[in-house]
């Protein structure tokens, strides 16, 4: 079964004007998500796999699905290390 | 005692008369009397307390830990010259608070300034680093860091200006029927409380030393962001995460935020539109 990636449920984030705000109460920060990492965030609001979220970038920028792959990945490796989001089986 | 400070009603102990006296003494227009308060807090004092936080830490370094319980999320809070717990019920009702330590004024302000960053997100408020000047038909906060010209600002509007001022360390907003308002509280900088008073919340500024003065509009997530650097939280939890951003992302849904440069000469209040 491919990983998936949801919100951290320690978390709470809020979505204005497209751009999520994130609170991570274990260390105490706010993180304020650029337009992509914005979308991942409410994509994961219900959990979704990296494909999903590859899927989801290509049809949003018009990028080929290697490069999208690519990205969002980055993307979820980062949030996931910054307590955003978590990786479930 | 009971106290009313940004609209919170507080059962206010103190087991030493005269370290009550000492902190309520300046304070003018802070009584409260509701039959339920929102607040129950306890402080027993104990001469010469001196807890574990180093020596050098910086004032007003604070421990806090929290802990999610049956009846709630119980907070430890501990800092060099007091230390106490505030349960923070899942249900409405009052949130229990007891401290011990010091009976230095500021070591029981202290303690007050932390349950009310607690109490306040629970009915939609905030307090705030910030800095005020009211009229009687509208507010206009200032809000940043220390050194950042609060004082300097709202001392210097309220001398050139009819407005008067809402303090000059932290207020309280709170929303209201017609939009936000805004709440003077006792919780003073330099330059000394301030009575109490409230007024429709007009602005929110970002103040930013410069060379000359100048007003720019926030885009809201960049205001929501300066915001919640600003705000009085104690968010070791996603309760207290969730409650706190909420009420901040209300903020700034409707309240005008804007980036102030300002020089330290009155001036300034033409780019504010005051008189």
């Amino acid at each position: 079964m491919p990983q998936k990636f949801r919100q951290n449920p320690r978390t709470a984030g809020r979505v204005i004007d497209g751009l999520a705000s994130v609170v991570t109460p274990d260390d105490n920060k706010l993180h304020t998500l650029n337009k992509t990492g914005s979308r991942i965030w409410v994509l994961a609001e219900n959990g979704c796999t990296l494909e999903e979220v590859a899927a989801d970038l290509t049809r949003a920028y018009d990028v080929d699905p290697a490069r999208a792959t690519d990205d969002a990945r980055r993307f979820c490796d980062d949030l996931v290390a910054r307590g955003i989001l978590e990786a479930v089986e | 005692m009971q106290l009313r400070i940004g609209g919170i009603e507080i059962d206010l102990r103190v087991s030493d008369a005269e370290a009550l006296a000492r902190l309520v003494e300046p304070w003018t227009g802070y009584r409260g009397g509701a039959a339920e308060p929102d607040v129950r807090f306890e402080y027993h004092t104990i001469d010469g307390y001196m807890g574990e936080q180093p020596e050098d830490t910086p004032y007003p370094a604070y421990g806090c830990r929290a802990e999610t319980t049956s009846a709630g999320v119980r907070y430890a809070i501990w800092r060099r010259d007091s230390r106490g717990t505030i349960l923070v019920p899942r249900q409405d009702g009052p949130l229990h608070c007891r401290f011990e330590g010091n009976p230095g004024r500021w070591a029981i302000e202290a303690c007050l300034r932390v349950t009310m960053s607690l109490a306040l997100p629970r009915d939609g408020g905030l307090m705030i680093h910030s800095a005020g000047v009211a009229s009687e038909r509208r507010a206009l906060l200032f809000s940043g860091p220390s050194g950042a010209g609060k004082t300097t600002i709202s001392t210097m509007l309220a001398e050139h200006s009819r407005e008067r001022r809402l303090g000059d360390d932290l207020t309280v907003a709170r929303p209201g029927e017609r939009g936000w308002i805004a709440h003077a509280t006792p919780f003073a900088g330099e330059a000394g409380p301030v009575p109490e008073a409230t007024a429709p919340l007009e602005a929110m500024h970002f103040l930013v030393k410069a060379a000359r003065h100048r007003r720019e509009p926030l885009a809201k997530p960049e205001a929501l962001r300066r915001l919640m650097r600003n705000v009085m939280a104690y968010v070791r939890e996603r309760e207290a995460a969730d409650r706190a951003l909420g009420a901040a992302a209300a903020f700034v849904a409707e309240v005008p935020c804007y980036i102030l440069e300002f020089a330290r000469d009155p001036g300034v209040a033409r780019v504010l539109g005051v008189t």
